[in-house]
Formats: structure tokens, C-alpha cells, sequence
């Protein structure tokens, strides 16, 4: 999928553990792998809201497209 | 009713699947002894035309109760990952897939034998000959149509399979 998924750069920006962010944004690490991992297939606008929230980011920062 | 996990409906379905496989293989035994005793009786020269008809009988419930024991063991493992709910598995869609192409493998085989039964018809009109005839004309309906309604459950099985998927990686 051309979409990838950069939370783990966010992640290291916010010097935050995957772990961290499971637990604030209420979803389990197993979840958060599949998203780092570009395994998902969606995310919720819910979800997205989150991560932003605690991340203190935009989608764009998390969300990038590759041809 | 339960009707799927254990000790429900699906479980019971494999205790009744299982004593029918039994019964298709005792069949299936018997049948292949009886073969072996006409092939005797032809090698002796003895009542050949007759028995190369009751020859041509046995084949054909041998050879469809092979296939049916093909089917009924899909099926008890299709039924096994229902008792134990894994209910959307790729495995399942193949499974349902083989059940389908062997439905069509049936169909085929009793049109061969229902075409070759009207190619000597006219030379041995005899009551038997007729019955074997409907029997296979009804067997290659009841086969065909069962084959392609299995397989359009199969496609909408997968579409199923598709969703969950989609719906376990949407985060």
C-alpha cells in the first residue's frame, strides 16, 4: 500500500515508548504493531484523533503517501 | 440452540457426518469385492452382457462413493473449525471449493455414463437399462446444481473472510 504509516518517527521525535502511546490512545500494543508495521488496512478519524492528540501532530506528520 | 462452538449443533453434525463416513467406506469395501467377484465372471465367460452392466453399476457406486467420502471429510473439517469457531479461514473457502469442483467431478462422470447408456439404449431396451439412465440424468441435475450453489456460497464465504479481514486491520 502506497500509504505508510510514520508513527514510529513521531514516536522517537516525542522521545514517547510504543507502549505510552498504546495506553493514551487506548488501543492495544498488538493494534499499534499493526499500525507501525503498515499491516493496517484503515485507520478511524477516532484514532487518528488520538494519536494527534497525544503526539501533538498533524496527520500529515503520521500519514505519508509513496507512488 | 447452539449452533456453533462446542456442544452444539455443529459438533453433533460431525458425530452424524462421521458414522456416514463409515457406512460410504463399509460400502465402498463391500462394492469393491463384488467387483472383483463379476470380473471373475467375466473372465470366465459367463453371462457376459449381464454383467458387464451390473460391472458398469458398481463402478458407478463405487467411483461416486469415493468422491462422496472425498466430500463428507471436507465437510467434518469444515464442521471441526465451526465447533471450534474459527469461522472466517481461508482454509474453510478452499474446502468448500474442493466440495464444489468434486459436486461437478460427480456431474460429469454420470453424464458419461448417461451418454453411453443412450448410445446402446436402442440395442438393449431393457427396464434396468432405463432406470440407470433417469437415476444418472437426476444425479447430474441434483450434482450440478449443488456444485454451483456451493460455489457462489464459496465466493460470498470469501467476501466474508475479505471484510473480517478488513475489519480486524482497521485500527
Amino acid at each position: 500500500m502506497p500509504i505508510i504509516v510514520n508513527v514510529d518517527i513521531m514516536l522517537a521525535k516525542r522521545k514517547m515508548s510504543s507502549g505510552e502511546l498504546a495506553e493514551k490512545i487506548g488501543i492495544t500494543p498488538a493494534n499499534l504493531s499493526i499500525l507501525k508495521t503498515n499491516k493496517a488496512k484503515a485507520i478511524r478519524f477516532s484514532t487518528l484523533e488520538k494519536i494527534c492528540e497525544v503526539l501533538d501532530c498533524k496527520p500529515g506528520d503520521i500519514l505519508d503517501y509513496e507512488k | 440452540m447452539k449452533i456453533l462452538g462446542e456442544k452444539s449443533l455443529s459438533s453433533k453434525v460431525i458425530v452424524g457426518l462421521n458414522i456416514l463416513f463409515a457406512i460410504i467406506s463399509v460400502t465402498d469395501i463391500v462394492v469393491l469385492g463384488i467387483i472383483i467377484k463379476i470380473i471373475n465372471h467375466i473372465v470366465m465367460n459367463e453371462n457376459i452382457q449381464n454383467n458387464i452392466f451390473d460391472l458398469i453399476v458398481y463402478i458407478m457406486i463405487i467411483i461416486t462413493g469415493l468422491i462422496a467420502l472425498f466430500i463428507i471429510y471436507q465437510f467434518i473439517k469444515i464442521f471441526k473449525n465451526l465447533k471450534n469457531n474459527i469461522l472466517f479461514c481461508e482454509n474453510n473457502a478452499k474446502r468448500l471449493n474442493l466440495v464444489s469442483n468434486s459436486c461437478f467431478i460427480i456431474s460429469a462422470f454420470y453424464l458419461i455414463i448417461a451418454l453411453f447408456i443412450a448410445s446402446i439404449m436402442n440395442n438393449l431396451n431393457g427396464e434396468f437399462i432405463y432406470s440407470i439412465f433417469a437415476f444418472s440424468v437426476i444425479l447430474i441435475i441434483i450434482f450440478v446444481i449443488s456444485g454451483i450453489g456451493i460455489k457462489i456460497l464459496n465466493e460470498i464465504y470469501k467476501k466474508a473472510i475479505e471484510y473480517k479481514e478488513e475489519n480486524d486491520f482497521t485500527i
